[in-house]
């Protein structure tokens, strides 16, 4: 699973999968929810863990915990990259 | 004296690490001399005799720095001696004074004796008397400074008193080496008195135990070193971190630079702070307590310590293995680190095997204890074969004659071996407990050659060959050999009962484990799955208490053996089913592997379909920011605060805001850091985390010109007022923009996010639409911009207080760990790094 894509899980849901990092060889995203009639993201996010078991992927959804937190800096550092090389574009 | 004088004849030898006090003393040495004349200096540059003052070969160097009189000072102890030091001020040095406390007529009467006894005649009185001093100098205790030249000839040395003189193996005394071999733990093992030493003997072991201190000194002075070094990089990093813009692209990689450098303090604080290094501080403590007792009738030295110093270097190598080991996990940065605490390793091991082999555990030793390890193999070996006849009544008595043969040679070694050592080396050997034991068993077993049956051995295991394929006989299998179980028993007769009950328990777990496999596999839920993991680990879990005992010691001795095992049972439970094919199985050998980190998991679900999605970049940006504003709401990140400010500094003077308005910007995140360490923590954090969103949002609003202002607003104020305030900045910078570029981008509007963008809410609030309306013919000025920005992000903190107060109720836990680690007397700063650590 890559981000940039829109996953619909087992129970109808829908969700973009907006970053991704990988910390000792598990692979986590940073997930918002769509909305199943607009299309449109929602204010609901999540960070899943990715689990792979054959073919078959899973999403398992982090609850709070400070493991969650030291992953959610990750994210942030990516985003301040985001945020750089869009500025280099711009310039 | 100028200054160069010291530093031509003197060079650093190595530092003395105080780690209670934090002090660290460096000790001189004299560059011509490794033994002799040596010195430490303190912080404030005074220094002092660290040798035997009275030790003539110290002399002559002492006298350089300090006034003393040799005579006055030969017969005082520490005690009565008062030193004032050297000291080196403005690169010259001024003279010491060793000198006497306080003149007492005991003194005077022992000084008046000195000197009339002080011969100076002759070399073998002059010899004497050298000698007495010395031993007076014993009297100091000076014992880890204490330096003094072997000037011993052999005429000196007497004659042993206490040494064996015939040249056969005595087993004496029973009554006393019974006790001994009961005695046989490893704690309070004191070395026997009746292990002397000459004057020779002492000083080399002196030697040694000085040396050992100067290793295990200049080991904990490399932990101390190597925590500054990471400490003070740490903060230079976090220097260049605090002032550097989010926008440099250099920030994120001086962040991960940063957080890598803290991890690296925390693991040698780890390392520092174990229970390993603790214990190395006792061993330390130890070795300085090694005493030297001097025997006035025999004129020998007796050293005692509080355990044999084979015992202390067993232990002493597995901690510093346990050290190592820590140092090899950790990423500590510095090879260079690694490679030097390997060599102190090295050299105080080695240093240790100096020290013990001087209590007689030789190579012979070693080898004596091998060959009586031998011997009872061929002892169990010659009892198997008698089994065995009496199964298959077939002879084996070449077989048993061959081992009795090789029993009485290897016997015979032994013996001619350690008759003949030197009189004083053989004395220490057979002082050993393990070496008086192996004698004694040698001596009382005597079997002739291929005649006599050898005795029948005392025990005999149940049944090794048979095969339990019922689990309820394996567990009364091995509940019945831990019942007999003795500690007094031979030690070969308690392993292979370990042994056999290791694999009792092998075929059991054997048996229960493909019986969970067949239900596992069968289970068709999760949930049924589940139920049968935890039931299968309370089976395994069951096992430790077939391993009860009434004996403690056994008790202990069964857990300790068995528990690694039991552990390796439940971490293969589920490793072996056939859902999990691809897990290699684990090579039982290799040590268990850290289980991985438990994260708290809200449920699974399984991805049944999936789409590419394309997205404009600054939508993105907005969704993510907003979700980093939402997801870090309620808790800590201390880099946060760092960020805020570096994004406001970044954004405001590239849009030239001036100083007021920055200034007014920064305060509220200022406010709010400053905040968190008075307490009102959960609160602040919330807003913190909003401002966040602002100022990533601004970086965007910056960085990608006007179409990125979705993300800037969205970022601004979190929740809720996105549209509103978005589509109202939106059209003000359009127009602003509007003579030099057009627009890139429509105002998203709800198209389907798999077509193009993931759209933010529009607008609805038409006032604010018609104000933008009004404002378009005026290009707003930037400082109307960054006052816009600033009232926005002021209203949105405001809006939210409500709803964030109710909030902090709800983080009571965490108000309370805040306050314990308050009341911990933790500062600001180190508050901060407490959460940086936690995370």
């Amino acid at each position: 699973m890559e981000k940039d894509t829109i996953i619909t899980l087992e129970d109808n849901t829908n969700y973009a999968l907006l970053d991704e990092t990988i910390i000792e060889g598990r692979k986590f995203f940073f997930a918002v929810k769509i909305d199943n009639k607009t299309q449109n993201p929602t204010t609901e996010y999540e960070i899943f863990e990715e689990e792979q078991e054959g073919e078959d992927v899973y999403m398992n959804a982090l609850e709070e915990s400070d493991f969650k937190q030291a992953i959610l800096i990750d994210f942030t550092n990516n985003y301040m990259h985001m945020v750089g090389e869009l500025m280099e574009e711009a310039e | 004296m100028e200054n160069s004088i010291f530093e031509e004849l003197y060079e650093e030898d190595y530092k003395r690490v105080d780690l209670e006090q934090n002090k660290v003393s460096k000790m001189y040495k004299p560059k011509d001399n490794e033994k002799t004349g040596n010195f430490y200096m303190d912080d404030d540059n005074n220094f002092y005799p660290s040798g035997n003052i009275l030790d003539e070969d110290n002399k002559e160097y002492y006298e350089q720095f300090f006034d003393f009189d040799i005579e006055e000072l030969s017969n005082m102890s520490k005690e009565d001696i008062e030193i004032e030091p050297a000291k080196i001020t403005n690169g010259s040095i001024e003279k010491g004074r060793i000198k006497l406390k306080e003149k007492e007529e005991v003194i005077e009467e022992t000084q008046t004796e000195k000197i009339v006894e002080e011969p100076t005649q002759n070399n073998e009185e002059l010899e004497n008397s050298k000698k007495e001093m010395l031993e007076k100098t014993d009297a100091i205790k000076e014992k880890t400074e204490e330096r003094i030249e072997q000037p011993r000839n052999d005429e000196t040395i007497e004659q042993d008193n206490f040494t064996k003189t015939n040249n056969n193996i005595e087993i004496e005394e029973p009554e006393i080496l019974e006790e001994e071999v009961q005695d046989k733990t490893i704690e309070n093992i004191e070395i026997k008195n009746d292990i002397s030493f000459d004057y020779y003997g002492k000083t080399e072991i002196e030697n040694i135990q000085k040396e050992l201190l100067k290793n295990i000194t200049e080991l904990k002075y490399s932990f101390m070193e190597h925590q500054n070094k990471i400490k003070q990089k740490k903060e230079k990093i976090y220097e260049i971190f605090k002032t550097m813009p989010p926008l440099d692209p250099k920030w994120a990689k001086t962040n991960q630079e940063y957080n890598k450098e803290n991890y690296r303090l925390n693991g040698i604080n780890n390392i520092i702070n174990s229970d390993n290094f603790k214990t190395l501080l006792d061993i330390e403590n130890t070795i300085n307590n090694i005493s030297i007792e001097h025997n006035k009738e025999t004129k020998k030295y007796h050293i005692t310590s509080k355990i044999n110093p084979y015992e202390l270097a067993q232990r002493t190598s597995k901690i510093l293995s346990a050290i190592a080991n820590d140092v090899n996990k950790q990423d500590l940065g510095s090879e260079e680190f690694v490679n030097s605490i390997t060599n102190k390793i090295q050299q105080i091991n080695n240093n240790m095997k100096k020290l013990y082999s001087k209590f007689g555990y030789t190579d012979l030793y070693f080898e004596i204890k091998n060959s009586y390890d031998k011997i009872n193999y061929l002892k169990n070996q010659i009892n198997h074969w008698k089994e065995l006849e009496k199964i298959q009544g077939k002879s084996y008595e070449r077989e048993i004659n061959e081992a009795l043969y090789e029993i009485e040679v290897t016997k015979n070694t032994i013996k001619s071996k350690i008759n003949n050592l030197p009189e004083e080396e053989k004395n220490k050997i057979t002082n050993i407990d393990d070496v008086k034991n192996i004698i004694k068993e040698i001596e009382n077993n005597k079997e002739p050659i291929g005649k006599e049956k050898p005795k029948e051995q005392e025990y005999t295991v149940e049944e090794p060959e048979q095969e339990y394929n019922d689990r309820e006989e394996l567990i009364n299998a091995i509940k019945g050999i831990v019942s007999t179980i003795d500690l007094n028993a031979k030690a070969e007769e308690i392993n292979q009962k370990l042994d056999l009950i290791e694999k009792h328990l092998i075929e059991l777990n054997k048996i229960d484990q493909l019986a969970f496999e067949d239900k596992y596999n069968n289970a068709k839920t999760d949930e049924e799955k589940q139920q049968l993991i935890t039931e299968r680990e309370n089976q395994v879990e069951s096992y430790r208490d077939l391993l009860k005992h009434e004996n403690k010691e056994i008790e202990d001795l069964l857990s300790e053996r068995f528990n690694p095992l039991i552990d390796k049972f439940k971490s293969e439970i589920i490793n072996k089913t056939k859902d999990n094919p691809e897990i290699p199985k684990e090579d039982p050998t290799k040590e268990t592997e850290e289980p991985q980190q438990e994260i708290p998991k809200k449920g699974r679900l399984k991805v049944i379909a999936t789409k590419a999605l394309k997205w404009m970049k600054e939508h993105k940006l907005a969704i993510v920011a907003i979700g980093l504003a939402i997801t870090t709401a309620l808790f800590v990140i201390p880099t946060t605060h760092m960020m805020i400010n570096s994004a406001l500094w970044s954004v405001g003077t590239k849009l030239g805001w001036n100083a007021s308005t920055l200034g007014k910007l920064h305060s509220i995140n200022l406010g709010l850091s400053k905040s968190v360490a008075s307490g009102a923590y959960a609160f602040e954090e919330i807003s913190g985390a909003y401002t966040l969103g602002g100022a990533v949002g601004a970086q965007a609003l910056y960085g990608a010109g006007a179409a990125n202002l979705v993300a800037a607003i969205t970022g601004l104020v979190g929740l809720g007022t996105v549209g509103t305030f978005g589509a109202s900045i939106i059209n003000k910078i359009k127009n602003r923009n509007k003579k030099k570029e057009e627009p890139q981008q429509e105002i998203p509007t709800e198209k389907p996010i798999e077509e193009e963008v993931e759209v933010i809410e529009e607008t609805k609030d038409k006032e604010k639409e018609k104000e933008v309306e009004n404002e378009k013919s005026t290009p707003l000025t930037k400082e109307q911009i960054a006052e816009m920005i600033k009232s926005e992000i002021e209203k949105a903190v405001a809006q939210k207080n409500e709803e964030i107060s109710k909030l902090t109720v709800e983080n009571q836990n965490l108000r309370e760990q805040i306050e314990m680690l308050k009341q911990q007397g933790l500062s600001t700063e180190e508050l901060e790094e407490e959460q940086v650590r936690s995370l």
